[in-house]
């Protein structure tokens, strides 16, 4: 098993490897000068040079790369042309925000969507069932930002009881943050909501169906004892392969949520940085969030060792 | 289900039998109340001890689950939650309704399985499901089961899915356990060798409603009702065929009136001086099992090794073994749906394995095969007519209106009416459709064919009819089976020679009657004495319970096969000459039955 997990860590190298040379690429996709285009629209032939020279752009592409890999992995990811600034601090200012909406719209999620799947399972075919589905169907096709405004509307106008836009930083204390991060985390967990509600409730009718289940009821135990017992574990293993992919999607920024609230995060960076033709800042933005990715995906396969005692790596 | 009515006293075993969709486990899942609540209702009345249960509330219904009744399903390899410990899983119950700590139960979990012999009950208690074989589940199941002394327990065909060696060990072990426990057992099973192994009183279930219900005894030596005779004609009883050489049909019964034919020894169908249809030789096959960064190999099931036999015209062989040794294997390799490793296949003198694919394509059709599922081998959207003339259009062997009468004429001869031609797969029941899959193996006219388990999923009236149209187009057409089997009790019935297989070898080989009036082999007396036989007189006769597991055909990547050598028994019988750990094996068997 020890060996299982350190193959599987060492197996990030390739996939970091190709991420590296695609985001590293991006320079290079852009027509003309690669020193131009790093140094932006508005720099002075001295500038260009500089940042020709400093970046090596007169070497050949190969050692080129391994030089700007060199410095990524040193936590040099270059300056932000816009604001001068280094990349990595400009990204770490931005990151609280992202990681506590996306913490928040994964628990929201989560709380309501398991539930209401094992509801739906259990009463497979009533009414609690088709409401549960037309949920999971709505919940898919409504555009995100329609509920957000919806919940700007409801909450902030007419009842006027929430914020409805920036982010405090948790220095302002638990519940400022709380109040702040509702609102946004409902909107964006709306669609996770929808897809998790159908995976649970999927997977639930098909453990429900198994025989196991009808020796449990034949054991005498109640229903919900058997679903937290004897069906819950099963789920897991779709469950967390599902909540994980969802989480670190959100972790690598959420535009229209943050662009909707006015939260300042890594989502709005990139947009930001995009527009500006700011290279390095979206480089940046690219490599830290699959990298994220990345070690989620691992997490997780490696939690099923943990769920399902059939599953043995050797 | 229809007006059901019977009663169970204390300390007795009622059998409750018949045929599928005759009602039997509806009527079990009733008295639990474990029917699907949306789409069943249940009327009348259920009484435990006096106590109504049917008007009984949710909560005292579960009180009565697992605590005064008890059940075990047939399927012991998904009745077992796959994520939870055994020792959990039987805990469970006892916390439930004994009201143990979980310490307590733990020792009691390990008393348990020590009561249904589960070699090292305390250090498997900690283990998943996955690590204990389909009797070992099933062991864990009636240990669950009696958890908390029920007085009365439901078993609803608790073997069936068990191979013949380990249904012996678990009757056995129902029997002991229901004398030690003094409970009360109802037995739901379709196989009236069970029945009369194992049940006091018998009731008999026809297309939901009671058909007869009385002794055991009366039962099987005088039935009342025309269904019963039909069933009870229809069970091929071990031994019945001793002093006949040839394949005998089962005999026929009306099932309104109860009128049965005579059955007749068949014509002798078998070209004694020609040359065989089917020449085996050396034939092996193994898989290979591997895994690591490398996937080097880390060991191989030796599926079947190094066997040899031969099939003449008009004869049946039947390959008998447990699950496991590798007959359905040989099946596949002489077609080389999979390709074996070494070996010859000379049919008709034509080696199969020096063929190329197009070549082997036209061998084919001489040698087709009939599978053991007649829902799963054929396509539910290609009709009848269209699935039986595919071969020959496929193979250019007719045009489509000589395909026509072609069709009509199958359909004939496996006792279909050939205005079915239009109907689709659904339309049919089980032995119809296996009468289709014949048909459609008949097609190419082959020498031979090659059943595998083909009537093993029919229910016993319908296996009696399918195994006598078998029979019938043997005589009529000069047809070769391979027949492969578990069942002994078909096998004496339909086979000429017996071939018995155990971890992929061919343990002993020779004509019917020698190899179950003579048998030589440990592993083929061990088969004969697990079948249950349908003689309500064996029933008080206490048999020695063992806890053998059927062995694995894997072995480590550096496995050599020993060579074997067989001995000739008498001519044309010839046995393995067995390993000495045979004979230890049988020593403590002997000891058991003296102490009881």
């Amino acid at each position: 098993m020890i060996r299982y997990f350190i193959t599987r860590m060492l197996s990030i190298i390739p996939v970091m490897g190709v991420v590296t040379a695609v985001v590293f690429g991006l320079t290079y996709l852009s027509p003309g000068d690669a020193a131009v285009v790093l140094a932006g629209d508005y720099a002075s032939p001295a500038q260009i040079a500089a940042i020709r020279e400093r970046l090596h752009l007169d070497a050949p592409i190969v050692p080129q790369y391994f030089h700007w890999l060199g410095s990524a992995l040193r936590g040099d990811l270059g300056n932000s042309i816009f604001s001068e600034q280094p990349v990595l601090a400009l990204i770490l200012s931005r990151v609280e925000p992202t990681i506590i909406l996306a913490i928040a719209a994964t628990l929201v999620s989560v709380i309501i969507a398991v539930p209401l799947g094992l509801l739906a399972a259990r009463r497979r075919g009533g009414i609690a069932d088709q409401l549960v589905s037309f949920f999971g169907i709505a919940g898919t096709a409504i555009p995100a930002f329609l509920i957000g405004y919806l919940l700007i509307f409801t909450f902030g106008v007419y009842f006027g009881s929430m914020p409805i836009s920036g982010f405090p930083g948790l220095e302002s204390g638990a519940w400022e943050v709380l109040r702040h991060v509702l609102l946004p985390a409902t909107m964006l967990g709306f669609a996770q909501t929808a897809l998790i509600t159908r995976i649970t409730r999927a997977s639930a009718i098909e453990v429900l169906n198994q025989d196991f289940i009808r020796v449990a009821r034949a054991k005498g135990l109640d229903e919900f004892t058997i679903i937290m017992r004897h069906c819950l574990r099963l789920i897991a293993v779709p469950l967390v392969t599902i909540v994980g992919m969802s989480f670190a999607y959100m972790l690598g920024g959420v535009v229209i949520t943050e662009t909707v609230f006015a939260i300042p995060g890594v989502g709005r960076l990139l947009v930001d940085s995009i527009q500006h033709k700011d290279v390095p800042v979206i480089q940046g933005v690219l490599l830290i969030s699959s990298f994220l990715y990345v070690l989620i995906n691992l997490l997780v396969d490696l939690s099923y060792l943990f769920i399902d005692p059939r599953i043995k790596y050797t | 289900m229809n007006d059901v009515s019977f009663e169970i006293g204390a300390r007795e075993t009622v059998a409750v039998v018949g045929e599928s969709g005759s009602g039997k486990s509806v009527t079990a899942l009733s008295i639990m109340r474990l029917n699907p609540e949306r789409s069943s209702e249940i009327k009348g009345s259920i009484k435990l001890e006096g106590k109504e249960l049917l008007t009984l509330p949710d909560a005292e219904m579960r009180r009565i689950r697992g605590n005064e009744i008890a059940m075990i399903f047939q399927e012991p390899m998904t009745s077992l939650n796959p994520v939870l410990t055994i020792g959990f899983q039987i805990a469970e119950a006892l916390i439930l309704h004994r009201g143990l700590s979980r310490s307590e139960a733990e020792i009691e979990s390990v008393r348990l399985l020590d009561k249904v012999r589960i070699p090292a009950a305390k250090a498997r208690l900690h283990e998943y499901p996955d690590r204990f074989s389909g009797g070992m589940r099933q062991r864990v199941m009636i240990a669950m089961a009696l958890a908390c002394q029920p007085k009365l327990l439901i078993a609803d065909e608790p073997t069936t899915a068990l191979d013949v060696t380990i249904q012996a060990q678990i009757l056995e072990l129902m029997k002991e356990l229901q004398e030690e426990e003094g409970m009360s057992v109802l037995f739901i099973t379709h196989d009236m060798g069970v029945v009369a192994e194992i049940a006091d009183r018998t009731v008999v279930m026809y297309n939901g409603q009671v058909v007869e219900a009385a002794p055991t005894e009366d039962i099987f030596h005088s039935p009342d009702h025309p269904y019963t005779r039909s069933l009870l004609s229809a069970v091929p009883k071990l031994g019945s065929m001793k002093g006949r050489r040839r394949p005998m049909r089962f005999p026929v019964v009306d099932r309104a009136t109860g009128q049965s034919d005579v059955p007749a020894e068949v014509p002798d169908t078998i070209r004694e001086p020609e040359r065989p249809v089917l020449e085996v030789a050396g034939l092996t096959k193994r898989f290979e099992i591997r895994s690591g960064l490398f996937s080097s190999v880390k060991g191989r099931v030796y599926a079947v090794e190094n066997i040899s036999f031969s099939v003449k015209s008009g004869e049946t062989l039947a390959l008998v073994g447990e699950s496991g040794c590798g007959k359905s294997t040989t099946g596949r390799a002489l077609m080389r749906l999979t390709e074996p490793l070494s070996g010859s296949i000379l049919l008709d003198g034509v080696d199969l394995l020096k063929l190329s694919q197009s070549e082997l394509r036209k061998q084919r059709n001489r040698m087709q095969m009939i599978f053991q599922d007649p829902f799963a081998s054929l396509n539910p959207r290609m009709n009848v007519g269209t699935a039986i003339v595919e071969p020959l259009l496929i193979n250019n062997l007719a045009s489509r209106s000589e395909a026509r009468d072609k069709v009509a004429d199958l359909l004939q001869r496996v006792g279909l009416s050939p205005d079915m031609v239009n109907r689709f797969p659904h339309e049919f029941s089980g032995g119809q459709r296996q009468r289709i899959c014949i048909a459609r193996a008949l097609a190419l006219e082959p020498r031979l064919i090659i059943a595998d388990e083909a009537v093993s999923a029919l229910d016993v009236s319908v296996k009696a009819q399918v195994v006598n149209l078998m029979l019938d187009l043997q005589a009529r057409m000069g047809l070769a089976y391979l027949f492969i089997s578990h069942d002994m009790a078909v096998v004496e019935r339909v086979s000429h020679r017996v071939a018995v297989m155990y971890l992929g070898e061919i343990v002993e080989i020779g004509p019917r009657e020698a190899i179950f009036q003579n048998p030589q082999h440990p592993y083929t007396k061990r088969l004969l004495a697990a079948v249950p036989i349908a003689d309500p007189a064996r029933r008080l006769q206490k048999r020695p319970l063992n806890n053998d597991e059927i062995k694995s055909p894997i072995r480590p990547a550096d496995y050599i096969p020993p060579v074997r050598q067989y001995r000739e028994v008498s001519s044309g019988h010839a046995v393995m000459i067995w390993d000495p750990e045979w004979e230890k094996k049988e020593a403590p068997a002997v000891a058991a039955r003296r102490c009881c």
